[in-house]
């Protein structure tokens, strides 16, 4: 542990942006040779992430009580699990994976993180270790495809170029994971983000992932273009702050948690937060983009964030999976703060940051 | 980190280029003895994590210039140490332009990092440190805060090990008698 483990964090991503474009340009040169390379990491290679990765102990389920009954919450059906797209991390370590899997009420599931020997975990480059996911946690279900479907989720995670050993990692420090699942008449994906355009790949299952580094989802935008000719943009523009119905919409939001108790946090569990965003009175809808982090002790913990689309009334609750060591500091903190950035479609989309303070007992 | 444990600075400077977290592990290595630098020319803790922030970025900069033959990295580290601070000090702010040119952010510190640099300048047996005649205090550095074994500190200093060891041993003596006289 170095006494000031944020600057080594950033000279790693530093070093990595370094290396990037040679390896850019490699991808260029040898695509199928990469494309080959990534399979076999995927299926089970170790050596073509160049050293070795370990593998940590897998991170165990959440509790079975935490879904279906009162909670409404569907749960994956094992066994259904497959990865249906994967891309490189623009850093270092293995890529990233879409992990689609069929609900106990037979909507499609869906999850993003690393991918090795063909499961879907968490990543600690300092160490460079790799623990799998549990398919019953970190994976939300409920999405259904039709025909015209496009949807996607945007996740900003630490856990990429992962240091747990980082208590507040910042938006720089975090890629931003963008995937999904579209429907048959989506002919392709197109994207705009920090590191300039290109095409998405879709898989057969109509899966879909993308990883941006040192960016949040108002810095992308993705298009997908219909058979049809049409196409449809999420992400990008920035929100119109002058325009007051804006604003109140949003201060309107209402944040439910429905996790347990901040003493009994641990890391088999999945927080759960529902937003509700009335619908204004031309019947638009909201969109939020949200951060769960935890303030205490001095400290901010950055959890996780969701991109969602709201109806009227609440959302589907939202899951937070946490690390053991993001429990661990929760645990000290006897407050929480869930910072809730909430934007409107089709407007969009430069979020408010708003602060929602939440007690929880001890 | 383990993984490069067992790689000498030339070898993690050098797979810098494919491998970002050898720089980590380079960091890692010398993360105290920088700070040190700083803390006993009269840095404060926030002083010292800046100047460490732009040595560490320059150093980076210019890991793949760096030749396993020629001069020691540590020497080498400490040179632009040197130079960040004499800009630093002509300029009368913190030199930044190759934190600026990695695209590196100025890092916000923790209460918890600030603490442990400040244990780092307040440790009785650093301060007493300063007091040691350059050579000894080179390779007590070397050996205690970059935790280099007695090969590689040789390679260093570029003298042999049995000089090293002779320096390191009596400048710890010097040391336990300072610290015992206090």
């Amino acid at each position: 542990m170095t006494r000031i483990p944020e600057l080594q964090y950033e000279l790693v991503l530093a070093a990595g942006r370094r290396a990037a474009p040679r390896r850019r340009w490699a991808i260029g040169r040898r695509r199928w040779l990469a494309v080959a390379l990534a399979a076999l990491v995927v299926g089970g290679g170790a050596g073509a992430a160049g050293l070795a990765i370990h593998e940590g102990a897998p991170i165990k389920p959440a509790p079975a009580g935490d879904f279906e009954g009162r909670h409404h919450i569907v749960a994956p059906r094992p066994g259904t699990e497959r990865i249906a797209a994967t891309a490189p991390d623009p850093v270092s370590g293995p890529p990233w994976g879409l992990r689609v899997s069929r609900g106990k009420d037979g909507s499609l599931c869906v999850g993003a993180a690393r991918v090795f020997k063909g499961r879907l975990g968490i990543y600690d480059a300092t160490t460079r270790t790799f623990r799998a996911l549990p398919l019953r946690g970190p994976d939300t279900c409920g999405v259904r495809v039709a025909p015209r479907t496009f949807g996607l989720f945007a996740a900003l995670s630490s856990q990429v170029a992962g240091s747990p050993k980082i208590l507040a990692p910042r938006d720089a420090d975090m890629r931003l994971v963008v995937y999904g699942l579209v429907g048959s008449e989506v002919e392709r994906l197109t994207a705009k983000g920090p590191g300039g355009a290109g095409a998405i790949s879709i898989s057969k299952e109509g899966g879909f992932v993308a990883v941006y580094p040192r960016a949040v989802f108002s810095d992308v935008t993705v298009t997908a273009h219909f058979r049809d000719g049409t196409t449809k943009t999420l992400g990008g523009r920035p929100l119109d702050r002058s325009n007051p119905t804006e604003l109140a919409r949003v201060a309107q939001s209402r944040v439910d948690y429905v996790g347990p108790p901040v003493a009994r946090v641990d890391a088999r569990r999945v927080l759960q937060i529902a937003i509700g965003c009335p619908a204004d009175r031309r019947g638009r809808r909201c969109q939020g983009d949200v951060t769960l982090a935890a303030y205490g002790n001095g400290r901010t913990v950055r959890l996780g964030s969701h991109l969602i689309r709201i109806g009227a009334g609440a959302s589907r609750p939202l899951h937070f999976r946490l690390t053991a060591h993001q429990a661990g500091l929760l645990r000290q903190s006897p407050r929480w703060r869930l910072q809730v950035r909430v934007i409107l479609d089709p407007i969009a989309q430069q979020p408010i940051v708003r602060d929602l303070e939440l007690v929880t007992s001890r | 980190v383990g993984e490069f444990a067992n790689l000498s600075d030339a070898e993690l400077l050098a797979a810098t280029a494919g491998e970002a977290e050898a720089f980590g592990a380079f960091y890692e290595r010398h993360e105290d003895a920088v700070l040190y630098f700083f803390l006993r020319r009269g840095a404060t803790a926030d002083l010292a994590a800046d100047l460490t922030s732009e040595t560490f970025a320059a150093a980076l900069g210019a890991a793949h210039r760096f030749k396993a033959g020629g001069p020691p990295a540590i020497g080498w580290l400490y040179g632009i140490a040197r130079n960040v601070l004499a800009m630093s000090r002509r300029r009368g702010a913190v030199e930044s332009r190759a934190r600026l040119r990695l695209g590196m952010e100025p890092v916000a510190l923790t209460d918890e990092s600030l603490e442990a640099i400040e244990r780092l300048g307040s440790e009785a047996a650093l301060t007493a440190l300063g007091h040691l005649p350059p050579a000894q205090r080179e390779a007590v550095e070397a050996y205690v805060l970059a935790e280099q074994g007695y090969p590689a500190i040789a390679e260093s200093l570029r003298c042999s090990e049995m000089v090293v060891r002779q320096r390191v041993s009596r400048g710890l003596r010097e040391l336990r008698t300072r610290l015992e006289g206090s």
